[in-house]
């Protein structure tokens, strides 16, 4: 008994003294940071020609501390007059704590973790310009909410790692629609319509530089008297090689049912592109002072089919997306590419942004 | 029953106190640590400053394709117990999406990398450029070789800038060391020339 207890002690002594020593590790205030990306667009069918001034969104940062980081973005679309279309919102808006990479604690807006475009959405990040119908009915990018959670990544070896995110957040709210999707379902900041929670998370796993799949799931109740539940399931795949790169995502939505609403729907897209640089462009303006410039060509087939558990005919758009982008450097990119719709006009579609 | 509850217990604190207490990544790998790193043998380091005349501006401008502001890069020659060089190392601040990233590139006796190691990392994203999946595509690069970003080498996805600039930074790093060495614009030397340059 004695022995057992000087173990116990023991145990407990020694894992508060290394917590200890990992928690006095950095300490040091860091830099505020304020940047953000910037997108001009211009749209071209048989029924309009349009410059948009779709988004300007500010980032602001801070590393309070080294194992303290405050991140928030503000976007403004359409100009910010909201007499005029405009919209001014708050894109996400959080607090990181670090335990250690493995686990840093996030609380406030997050960009929810379902997939990979709705967190990889930044215009400049983007290859095209329109997101995919998939991420605008199935998994309504930008989709933020509002909660806590962890995130963090280990390192399996030398080669392959493994990511997670999983939040509990206050969750979708409204009806599934047969014509938006989940759109319309993303949640306002200020309060939930329900007490019960959400937990929406992502594991991803890469075996090597190049290679990433995902899954991803959402639950939760989304009316007010918390009888109708909502799960979704997702799968994400990135490949990278050379100068060719492929990314695709497939999602599914189940609701429980309300009045006509549907109760199920998916989408998914596919998407690859090459990457090259013509000799002949060479000591041209496209390339002066640039240290890399770079041409990519890409193309994209997705489909939404926004109510599989109906027999009556629906809404399930497809497109296809073919263009070419020009990046003078990694962060600004020009793109031109033509949209083909089965369910609206189809329209060329160009636009200019930059990360700063 | 007791006595196992003790156990379950004493090997629950531990667990605990392995999660909490697993080791923060450091953000500072000194030079020290970082030449160490990538030249294991090394015994003893000189270092040599290079001041850059106006012919190695250019070619290292050439080779880069934008401007060259620095006068004079210090560098690092790591030796083993036998007072044989085993190579060049370049500490470079190159600048990321917002703030330098600090990174030393060593280059082997036979003109190609050896290794790449990143010091300093100060984006709040991005971090993933210090792992050794991606800083291995860059060993026994030369001179000649392409780095092409997204081409020639496969960036981190949410981490492209720093990928790209790391990139620029070991194909600066190359062509230092070539100057340095006494290299012509015709490419790296085959043998390795004398060091030139003022002893520090």
């Amino acid at each position: 008994m004695r022995y057992s207890f000087l173990m116990c002690g023991l145990a407990i002594a020694t894992s508060l003294v290394t917590s200890v020593h990992a928690v006095a590790q950095g300490g040091q205030t860091g830099d505020r940071h304020i940047g953000g990306y910037f997108d001009t667009e211009w749209q071209s069918g048989t029924s309009s020609d349009s410059f948009i001034a779709h988004r300007f969104v500010l980032d602001v940062s801070s590393q309070v501390h080294s194992r303290i980081l405050f991140n928030a973005e503000v976007e403004f679309e359409y100009g910010g007059d909201t007499s005029k279309s405009g919209e001014i919102k708050i894109e996400q808006a959080w607090m990181d704590y670090k335990i250690n990479n493995a686990a840093i604690l996030r609380t406030g807006i997050v960009v929810v973790p379902f997939g990979r475009v709705n967190v990889l959405h930044d215009s400049d990040v983007r290859e095209l310009t329109d997101r995919s119908l998939y991420a605008k009915y199935i998994v309504p990018t930008t989709w933020s909410d509002t909660g806590i959670g962890v995130h963090g990544n280990l390192d399996l070896s030398d080669e392959a790692v493994l990511d997670y995110e999983i939040y509990v957040l206050n969750g979708l709210s409204g009806t599934p629609s047969a014509t938006k999707g989940v759109r319309d379902m993303r949640p306002n900041f200020k309060t939930d319509n329900n007490k019960n929670k959400a937990i929406v998370g992502r594991l991803a796993y890469s075996p090597f530089l190049g290679l990433t799949g995902g899954t991803s799931m959402y639950t939760g109740k989304y009316d007010a008297e918390e009888k109708l539940g909502m799960s979704m399931l997702g799968f994400d795949v990135a490949w990278k090689s050379g100068p060719f790169y492929s990314v695709s995502e497939w999602a599914q939505v189940k609701a429980d049912a309300s009045g006509s609403a549907p109760t199920e729907m998916n989408g998914f897209y596919i998407e690859g592109g090459y990457t090259f640089f013509p000799d002949f462009f060479k000591n041209t303006f496209l390339d002066e002072d640039f240290s890399n410039p770079t041409f990519t060509v890409f193309g994209r087939y997705g489909q939404a089919s926004l109510d599989t558990s109906s027999t009556a005919a629906v809404s399930n758009p497809k497109r296809t997306t073919v263009g070419v982008n020009y990046r003078p450097m990694a962060t600004t990119v020009f793109k031109m590419e033509y949209q083909m719709n089965d369910a609206a006009e189809n329209v060329v579609l160009g636009s200019v942004a930059v990360g700063f | 029953m007791i006595r196992f509850l003790y156990i379950f217990v004493i090997f629950l604190f531990y667990s605990v106190g392995v999660l909490v207490a697993a080791p923060i990544d450091q953000v500072y790998l000194s030079s020290e640590k970082a030449i160490q790193e990538i030249f294991p043998e090394l015994v003893s380091v000189e270092t040599r400053r290079f001041e850059l005349s106006a012919e190695d501006k250019l070619f290292l401008s050439d080779l880069l394709n934008t401007p060259i502001r620095n006068t004079y890069y210090d560098i690092l020659i790591p030796k083993n117990k036998k007072n044989a060089v085993l190579g060049y190392a370049v500490v470079l601040n190159e600048l990321g999406k917002f703030y330098p990233i600090t990174f030393m590139v060593g280059v082997g006796v036979d003109g190609k990398v050896a290794g790449t190691a990143v010091m300093v990392y100060r984006e709040k994203i991005g971090a993933d450029v210090r792992k050794k999946r991606f800083l291995n595509q860059f060993r026994s690069k030369s001179l000649e070789s392409r780095l092409r970003p997204d081409v020639d080498v496969d960036c981190i996805s949410g981490a492209t800038v720093s990928s790209w600039t790391v990139t620029f930074g070991v194909k600066k790093a190359l062509g230092i060391v070539h100057r340095f060495l006494g290299g012509g614009g015709g490419g790296a030397p085959s043998t390795p020339l004398r060091a030139q340059g003022p002893e520090r």
